[in-house]
């Protein structure tokens, strides 16, 4: 196991099957696909970062890696993939056995090569926010000082654009410093790319080009008619604190029987429109804060009449939910759109109803933007979250841009596709399999957004077949595959990089290998990938949530890594008490006793349980009382812990500290196994779940029997 | 029930723009009538001292009559002896008082009357007075030199007539020869002159006696009574302007130098203008011209030649001298002698009238003729409305539609509701019925009124419209007295006078009383910007604010336009307005659903900074796109809720976004020189939109005015159909100055929120069974036939309103008309404004004649041009208004004076002047075949709701000189008299100002006096005169009075005027001489020849 998570750290990749089965019919047998979970921005300070540009396969483009074959004398490199010879060009003449470039390294299977001839100038990241001002005023005032900080928050060198939307959609003129000015639209019609340009006036005084793509300051645009609306985040300061000051309620008013008009599709339409006008291909995000159901407009989910509800996953199931399609093929348009500009969307939910994350959630997951769902904007998840958006320090996201992610890979693999927060750029190749799961048919795919945290999950098909030639023919006579998967993308410091990680692995074919296969497999990221592949392959087969708590599941899960995926699927429990030191118990009503302290981590959600004569002691104040440190320490330690969990996850999850017997100790009980049960009495002390559902060793015993059938 | 409203006192009109309106203003001492509140004033006087802004306003009621009020009331007695009313110098013990007193304006006739002189001035007085020509007896001359000062300067000393003072001393003299040789060659052409050697040529004594039904109109002060008498109430009042055969007469007999204008008494006042003795202007005019021509043999060659002209053999026909007499027939109207015989001199001329005239609206039981639009009276309601707010083509209504077609004349009313009454009026009294509302016909509605008759005790009363006897609810019973009338009829407004407005009841309202809301929308593109006038309309609106109607219910918003449409939000206090801007021109919308339009009274300060800023903030803008319709739509759409009135700064072509236009007169000019017959087409909109658009504003009671601010064509063809549907009107500043312009712009939009107006009006015009309403014409929304919606209705539009016959109306019974207007005042409160006006029927042509009102029915023909233009070729236009003319005058030559001689031309006396004003109107702006497509389309746009007083002018501009000025204290009216229309009475050195109600030219002659330049202009040489003209005023005499007739004309015209200086030899001194519509223009006739033209087509029609 610890062979895999070294692995992990080196190249931030696991992998189902560590050592691959060799043939076609071998890895239908082995059911788990044969897949990869890859971090492809994984922070390691090892990783060397070469200042040039890299050496490519004059035939596949494919990098040079440690695993090329060099023949110093001859000064040529043999590509691993292709098995084409390569000269070294002229600056590579002095290499050696002794001196090696830092790509040959054996240990250096991944490397970042950030050159500037190669990618060009420094471009910096743009920030465009939408806000929803269709609330009650004590949301407005959340959201006010969650966004006055992130302003503050800001890299200076950063573009800021500003939107709010209710029932028209208002684009800020920042750059207008002498009255608060904004452009309005309509919430019911959209706009076009052309449309903006026409009538934001970004030729005023000058004649439009007929003919051409117009688009950004390289191409037509004046940088001025640009800084109206993104200015540096250190020039616009001012205008932007007061825009965000005075944010008021949607003006328009809503019937007592009715919803807000809110037109939230059109505003993100304006908003994508908008960056295509004006930063087409360079980093921008639309950070979209969202309180409530698009009512307005193309993208609506749901009737103004508060008579409708809004889709459940009943409705959806039964195709009873008129506006689903239509708003989920406007919001695949959109993130069409975006992935063309290379721009992002994230979406920040933040409402007791809900917002459309399921319909959105195409554009988000597509351009490889952040979600965050919350309750309220005036909650700790969204309001840490958006800090954490934006703060630098070690535990910040790394937001980088416009990536580009390619793979190549021995003969005989394929890939099926890629699950996960990235778009096909259908680039079809002999490496794309016929068959598709999730983003396919290319050996290219397109990241708008990626931070450090961005998993892809990678599904393989092994091509080869059963036969003659199944074992070591030719070149491959080795038994090693390779992979490489590069990763183009601009760096959240504004330039262009490309990392490159290269993988070998060994095959084993036929029945010997067995054993082999066993060792090499990770149930961890087995777990994660066939979570990943259930969710994909069965969305809408739901219960409990509703279609917007899903997507946001499935999104979490899409990009998460393996060890948090395993979170989501299996909360981790701790057990903290005098008798011992923190140790895991069974995620079972059994863990739970008075004199413990339980801290759950399940992902979204970390609950500190304190059993109900802990917390009697805490209430009596024993913890600040001399003679009792321990005790205090006791209360502390499963907070620190707690504290570690949320300051390096994102979104920050909920944090729940409850006592036994309290209203909020559901949060912990709803996880636990209810071996417990009203008709089957607990242990004193304990504790008993008051469920129909049955214990897990109740579901373990019908598995066995359907097995055993 | 019956209380007086609180008088609408409009405020004045102008005010000094900038902040120089702020300053102390100055009024002169005792200034009385003649007084000019301080809002009057031209810029420049407003830097004088004196009352703090606003306080003309307050002051006007105790020392000056408020700016409208202003119209010089009564002057002192002292002044004017003969005030109407005051008899004391009847017109014929008159002579002898002029001739020993000062009394100047009539001084003159002494002579005449003393000697039996015709009005023309007979042979004895020629003959007495070295200087006949201009006949002036001396004592008349002496005393009160005329302004004009022929005849005065003939008889000596006398202040010059034209030249400044010296120099016309020394020149006064030659007039006189010059006239001398024109009279001399004048003889060739025909005997005696007519007019001298006979009777009156006016009737005499016996005519006036001939018609009894004149009323006790005691003064007539230019001439002797029994002439005077006879021009005015005998229709048949000849005065032939034959040949001058005897040069004296025709001088001598005209009431000397400035008495046209200077008369007093008010009934003469009324009938001068169109007074018989046509020399009576002819001198006045006359003899200057001659001077400056040197020659005045050759000015008069024209007219006498015709050669080949029927008429050229008329001096047979006439005879011998003697012959003359023939026209006084008492059935003959004013008589033109033969064309060859025409002397420029004598044939009709208005003679403007300045006395106050006391007029009583019925009088024994009948209606009265009302005096003349354009002279200056005091209107006693008796029964009939004021002819200010309702008058009639006729005062006497034809009983059939046959003899109406034989007349050739119109039958229409002109309305105008809120017309500025006189300040010594009674103010039109407010009459609460309560909530029985007022009293009406059950059967057509009509609203009580002093001609429904009352019966069987006063519990029934029969509707003077549709003759239904209608039962008199309980509450409003009352007795009849023995005259049959209600005993309680002069105590109730409704019952004895013409005008009363009844409170609306609920019935009346569909919704609470709109407030007044105005919308300001500003043309900020790139041009309108860089030429000034975003700025110019910033300040103009930023001043105008403080002339909003008081109180909570006044509302504002503003928005500014280019491609994009700008918001502005003001309602945040102590913060910044918020600028929010609709983008898409297409399907435009508004921003937000309130706090576009806030009580003025909340954002006062928002709005006056915004305004200052505006200029600026968009001081680099590039965008040369407006999206005019676009921005009205989005503006509409605001005040949608309310109604109220939308103003709009435009200074480009629209050229963006819904209703917006493409440049048609690049297409326009191409068409016009190759002939294209279609060239009127682009006097039409382009197509429906704003028409649609216009269609669903006046529906919300969205009012448009325009006010077009540019330096290009705009195509107010198709921009003017909002405003003219809406109620509102067009401005045009074309080319825009920022240096002139912005004075008038501001005081046009502080006349437009200030003046006297309503909200959400509708207005019916209902008469008596035997008649019907034919057609509205007018700025409004017609939705039904018989109703009219004015988004808003003020006292500068009139509505005119034609009739036909659908039956015969009995003679014995009067015709009645009753206007009722629905409306709510700037203060929130619904009314009914109802206007009744009773007039007898006939059955004799000749009554039709003699009542017929020369203004309202040129009015009308004025309106009925402009509306054709669009839809026709303009010569068939100019062909229409011509023939009209015809039509009438060959009616009156063939049914009432077919005993003369058909070699004369006959004019009937009320309608002596229609060939004169018809050429003018042929010769107009609107009419002309030159010309901008814009400049026509405005004209058309101003003629839809022009009212009669302004009618005549726009066509008939005044001349008036303004280098001497100072040398003509003589006369009491502010306003010296005018020119006659001719370049004979332009003098090189002279400096003159022509005004039309719009436009003021300032036309300066190549040697004008350095000396004079330096004291009008500020400047010593003709070429230091700047190009675009802002009239400052100096500190001297001439600068002042320069400065007063100029305002006294604003004040006059309610309106600012756009001066210009005109200088010879440039294309602006060609524009000043196509206003001189006497002369012979290329393709078009002069007067004289116009004349013979006329009475060429009538000779032909009656063989």
């Amino acid at each position: 196991m610890s062979e895999f998570l070294d692995l992990e750290t080196q190249d931030g990749i696991r992998m189902t099957w560590n050592v691959i089965p060799g043939t076609k019919q071998d890895a239908t047998n082995c059911v788990v696909p044969v897949s990869a979970i890859y971090t492809p921005l994984k922070p390691n300070p090892s990783i060397p970062v070469l200042p040039y540009a890299p050496l490519r396969c004059r035939m596949c483009r494919s990098i040079l890696n440690p695993f090329s074959v060099v023949d110093f004398v001859a000064k040529i490199w043999v590509c691993p993939f292709c098995f084409q010879r390569n000269h070294f060009p002229q600056h590579y003449n002095s290499i050696s056995e002794n001196n090696l470039p830092a790509e040959l390294f054996p240990q250096y299977t991944t490397v970042e090569y950030k050159s500037t001839s190669e990618t060009g100038p420094v471009a910096p990241p743009v920030f465009l926010f939408v806000v929803d001002t269709c609330m009650i005023e004590e949301e407005i005032g959340y959201l006010k000082s969650a966004l006055a900080q992130a302003i503050e928050l800001l890299p200076d060198q950063s573009l800021v654009g500003f939107i709010t939307f209710g029932t028209y959609v208002q684009v800020h003129e920042l750059g207008f410093g002498l009255l608060p000015k904004s452009y309005v639209f309509k919430g019911t019609k959209e706009v076009t790319k052309e449309q903006i340009l026409d009538q934001m006036s970004f030729f005023a005084g000058k004649t439009k080009p007929t003919t051409g793509v117009i688009a950004g300051a390289r191409n037509g645009l004046s940088a001025e008619s640009i800084a109206r609306f993104l200015l540096p985040a250190s020039e616009c300061e001012f205008v932007l604190n007061s825009v965000i000051e005075e944010l008021q309620k949607d003006p328009w008013p809503v019937p007592a029987d009715k919803r807000p008009s809110r037109c939230t599709g059109v505003a993100l339409s304006v908003a994508a429109s908008l960056l295509g006008v004006c930063v087409p291909g360079s980093g921008a995000r639309i950070m979209a804060f969202v309180g409530g159901p698009s009512t307005e407009g193309l993208g609506s989910i749901v009737s103004k009449s508060l008579s409708e509800p809004i889709r459940s996953h009943k409705d959806l199931n039964k195709g009873s939910a008129p506006l689903y399609n239509k708003a989920v093929k406007f919001y695949e348009d959109i993130s069409k759109q975006l992935v063309n500009q290379g721009h992002v969307l994230d979406l920040f939910a933040c409402a007791l109803d809900q917002v459309g994350v399921a319909e959105m959630k195409v554009a988000v997951e597509r351009t490889g933007g952040i979600v965050v769902l919350a309750e309220s904007f005036g909650h700790s998840v969204f309001k840490d979250s958006l800090r954490r958006f934006f703060q630098s320090s070690d535990n910040d996201l790394d937001l980088s841009f416009n990536g580009i992610f390619e793979i190549n890979c021995s003969k005989d693999v394929k890939i099926q596709g890629i699950i996960g927060p990235c778009t096909s750029l259908e680039k079809k190749s002999p490496l794309s399999s016929d068959t598709v799961v999730g983003q396919g048919n290319t050996n290219a795919w397109k990241m708008c957004g990626l931070d450090r945290k961005t998993s892809l999950c990678l599904v393989f098909d092994i091509a080869k077949k059963d036969g003659p030639d199944s074992v070591g023919v030719g070149q491959s006579a080795s038994n090693q595959f390779y992979f490489q998967f590069l990763t183009y993308y601009q760096h959240h410091e504004g330039q262009m990089r490309l990392r490159a990680t290269t993988l070998s692995r060994r095959w084993v074919a036929g029945s010997g290998g067995v054993q082999e296969l066993i060792d090499g497999f990770d149930q961890e990221a087995a777990a994660a990938v066939m979570a990943r592949l259930v969710s994909f392959k069965m969305e809408a087969e739901v219960s409990n949530n509703s279609p917007d708590e899903t997507a946001y599941f499935t999104m979490m899960l899409n990009t998460e890594n393996v060890s948090n995926a395993v979170v989501m699927i299996q909360p981790s429990l701790i057990s903290y008490s005098f008798q011992s030191g923190p140790e895991p118990v069974l995620l079972d009503v059994t863990a739970i006793a008075a004199d413990r302290i339980l801290l759950l981590d399940s992902y979204f959600t970390v609950v500190i349980f304190h059993g109900i004569t802990i917390a009697q002691w805490r209430k009596a104040g024993y913890q600040y009382q001399e003679g009792h440190e321990s005790f205090a320490q006791l209360l502390q330690a499963p907070q620190e812990e707690a504290d570690a969990i949320i300051k390096e996850r994102f979104p920050v999850p909920r944090l729940v500290v409850c006592d036994q017997y309290g209203s909020q100790a559901r949060f912990l009980l709803a996880k636990l196994n209810p071996s417990v049960s009203y008709d089957n009495p607990p242990a004193p002390g304990g504790d008993v779940i008051f469920t129909d559902d049955v214990s897990f060793q109740v579901f373990m015993d019908h598995l066995q029997r359907l097995a055993v059938h | 029930m019956a209380s007086s409203p609180p008088q609408q006192q409009p405020p004045p009109p102008f005010a000094a723009q900038n902040l120089t309106a702020q300053g102390p203003v100055q009024v002169p001492p005792g200034s009385g009538a003649g007084a000019l509140p301080g809002a009057f004033a031209n810029l420049q006087i407003s830097r004088g001292a004196a009352p703090p802004p606003g306080a003309p306003r307050g002051l006007t009621p105790q020392q000056a009559p408020p700016a409208f009020a202003a119209r010089p009331g009564p002057p002192p007695a002292a002044a004017r002896p003969a005030f109407p009313g005051s008899p004391p110098a009847p017109p014929f013990v008159r002579a002898p008082t002029a001739a020993t007193s000062a009394s100047p304006p009539f001084g003159g006739q002494p002579g005449l009357v003393s000697q039996p002189l015709p009005p023309f001035g007979g042979p004895p007085g020629a003959a007495s007075q070295p200087p006949p020509s201009f006949g002036v007896p001396p004592g008349v001359v002496s005393q009160a030199p005329p302004p004009f000062g022929g005849p005065p300067a003939a008889v000596s000393q006398a202040p010059p007539p034209f030249g400044g003072p010296p120099a016309t001393a020394s020149q006064a003299p030659s007039p006189f020869v010059g006239h001398t040789v024109a009279a001399s060659q004048a003889a060739p052409f025909g005997g005696p002159l007519v007019a001298g050697s006979h009777p009156p040529p006016f009737g005499g004594p016996p005519v006036a006696g001939s018609q009894p039904a004149v009323p006790p109109r005691p003064t007539f002060p230019g001439h002797s009574g029994p002439m005077a008498a006879a021009a005015a109430w005998t229709q048949p009042t000849p005065p032939s302007f034959g040949a001058p055969q005897q040069p004296p007469p025709p001088f001598g007999s005209r009431p000397v130098g400035q008495p046209p204008f200077a008369t007093q008494s008010a009934p003469v006042a009324q009938q001068l203008p169109f007074m018989g003795p046509p020399r009576a202007n002819a001198p006045a005019f006359g003899p200057p011209s001659w001077q400056a021509q040197g020659a005045g043999s050759g000015a008069m060659q024209p007219p006498m030649r015709m050669p080949g002209i029927p008429g050229s053999m008329q001096p047979n026909t006439l005879g011998p001298p003697g012959t003359p007499t023939i026209p006084y027939s008492p059935h003959a109207g004013t008589q033109v002698s033969t064309p060859s015989k025409i002397d420029p001199n004598q044939i009709p001329r208005p003679m403007p009238e300045s006395s106050v005239i006391i007029y009583e609206t019925r009088q024994g039981g009948q209606a009265t003729i009302p005096p003349a639009a354009s002279s200056e009276f005091i209107v006693k309601d008796t029964g009939n409305c004021s002819p200010r707010l309702m008058r009639c083509t006729v005062n006497q209504i034809p009983c059939t539609g046959d003899l109406l077609t034989t007349s050739g004349m119109p039958l229409a009313l002109m309305v105008q509701p809120f017309s500025l009454p006189h300040p010594s009026e009674e103010p039109i009294q407010l009459v609460d019925f309560g909530e029985m509302g007022p009293i009406r016909c059950s059967r057509c509605k009509a609203y009580i009124n002093p001609f429904m008759k009352f019966v069987d005790q006063g519990r029934h009363f029969i509707c003077n419209l549709c003759g239904f006897r209608n039962d008199t609810p309980r509450d409003y019973m009352c007795n009849l007295g023995p005259d049959g009338r209600r005993r309680d009829a002069d105590d109730r407004p409704e019952l004895s006078r013409g005008t009363v407005e009844f409170v609306a009841t609920k019935e009346f309202l569909v919704r609470d009383p709109m407030p007044a809301v105005y919308f300001f929308l500003i043309d900020v593109s790139m041009n309108a910007i860089q030429t000034g006038a975003t700025a110019a309309a910033c300040s103009a609106i930023a001043q105008a604010i403080s002339d909003l109607p008081e109180g909570p219910r006044t509302m504002v918003g503003i928005a500014t336009f280019d491609s994009a449409i700008h918001f502005y939000s003001l309602k945040r206090a102590q913060q910044q307005p918020l600028m929010l801007i609709v983008p898409d021109v297409q399907d435009v919308y508004t921003p937000l659903q309130t706090d576009l339009i806030l009580p003025v009274s909340e954002c006062r300060e928002n709005l006056e900074q915004l305004l200052e800023s505006i200029p600026n903030m968009f001081e680099n803008n590039r965008v040369a796109d407006s999206a005019f319709g676009a921005a009205m739509k989005a503006g509409f759409l605001a005040m949608k809720s309310t109604g109220g009135k939308l103003l709009v700064f435009q200074s480009v072509l629209p050229s963006l976004g819904v209703g917006s236009l493409s440049a048609r007169e690049a297409e326009g000019r191409a068409n016009i020189t190759t002939g294209d017959k279609e060239a009127h087409k682009l006097l039409q909109p382009v197509d429906n939109t704003l028409k649609t658009m216009a269609l669903e504003f006046a529906e919300y009671q969205v009012c448009v005015d325009v006010f077009l601010t540019t330096q290009s064509y705009v195509d107010i063809a198709s921009i003017s159909v909002v405003p003219q549907t809406t109620g509102g009107r067009v401005y045009y500043y074309y080319p825009f100055s920022a240096l002139s312009d912005p004075a008038k712009l501001f005081n046009d939009l502080r006349w437009n929120i200030s003046r006297p107006q309503g909200f959400e009006a509708v207005m019916r015009v209902r008469c008596s069974q035997g008649l019907q309403v034919q057609d509205y014409f007018g700025n409004f929304c017609k939705r039904v036939p018989t109703d009219i919606d004015l988004p808003a209705i003020d006292s500068d539009k009139t509505v005119m309103v034609t009739f036909k016959h659908d039956d015969k109306l009995p003679e014995n019974v009067e015709c009645g008309f009753q206007c009722a207007l629905l409306y709510t005042t700037v203060y929130g409160q619904r009314r009914i404004r109802v206007i009744n006006l009773s007039l007898s029927c006939t059955n004799l042509l000749a009554n039709l004649f003699r009542c017929a009102d020369l203004e309202t029915q040129f009015a009308c023909f004025l309106k009925q041009a402009a509306n054709g233009i669009p839809t026709s070729p303009l010569p068939r236009i100019r062909d229409e208004a011509t023939n009209t003319c015809i039509n009438i005058l060959q009616s009156y030559r063939k049914h009432c004076a077919s005993v003369t001689s058909s070699g004369q031309l006959i004019l009937p006396e009320a309608l002596k002047l229609l060939p004169l004003y018809t050429l003018a109107l042929v010769k107009s702006v609107g009419l002309r075949t030159d010309g901008r497509l814009d400049d026509h389309s405005y004209w058309i746009s101003l003629v839809s709701s022009i009212s009669v007083v302004l009618a005549v002018p726009l066509v008939f501009p005044r001349l008036i000189p303004i280098h001497d000025l100072i040398s003509r204290d003589d006369d009491d009216s502010l306003v010296p008299s005018p020119l006659m229309l001719n370049s004979e009475n332009v003098q090189e050195d002279g400096i003159y100002l022509l005004e039309n109600g719009e436009d003021g030219l300032i036309y300066l002659g190549n040697m004008v006096n350095p000396a004079t330049l330096e004291q009008i202009f500020g400047v010593s040489s003709l070429a230091a005169l700047p190009v675009q003209l802002a009239l400052d005023q100096f500190d001297n005499e001439l600068s002042r009075k320069v400065n007063e007739v100029v305002n006294e004309i604003r004040r006059q015209r309610c309106s600012y005027l756009r001066l210009r200086l005109c200088r010879r030899g440039e294309p602006s001194g060609d524009f000043f001489r196509s206003f001189l519509i006497e002369d012979k223009a290329p393709g078009v006739f002069s007067y004289v020849e116009f004349l013979v033209h006329v009475h060429r087509q009538i000779q032909s029609k009656m063989t």
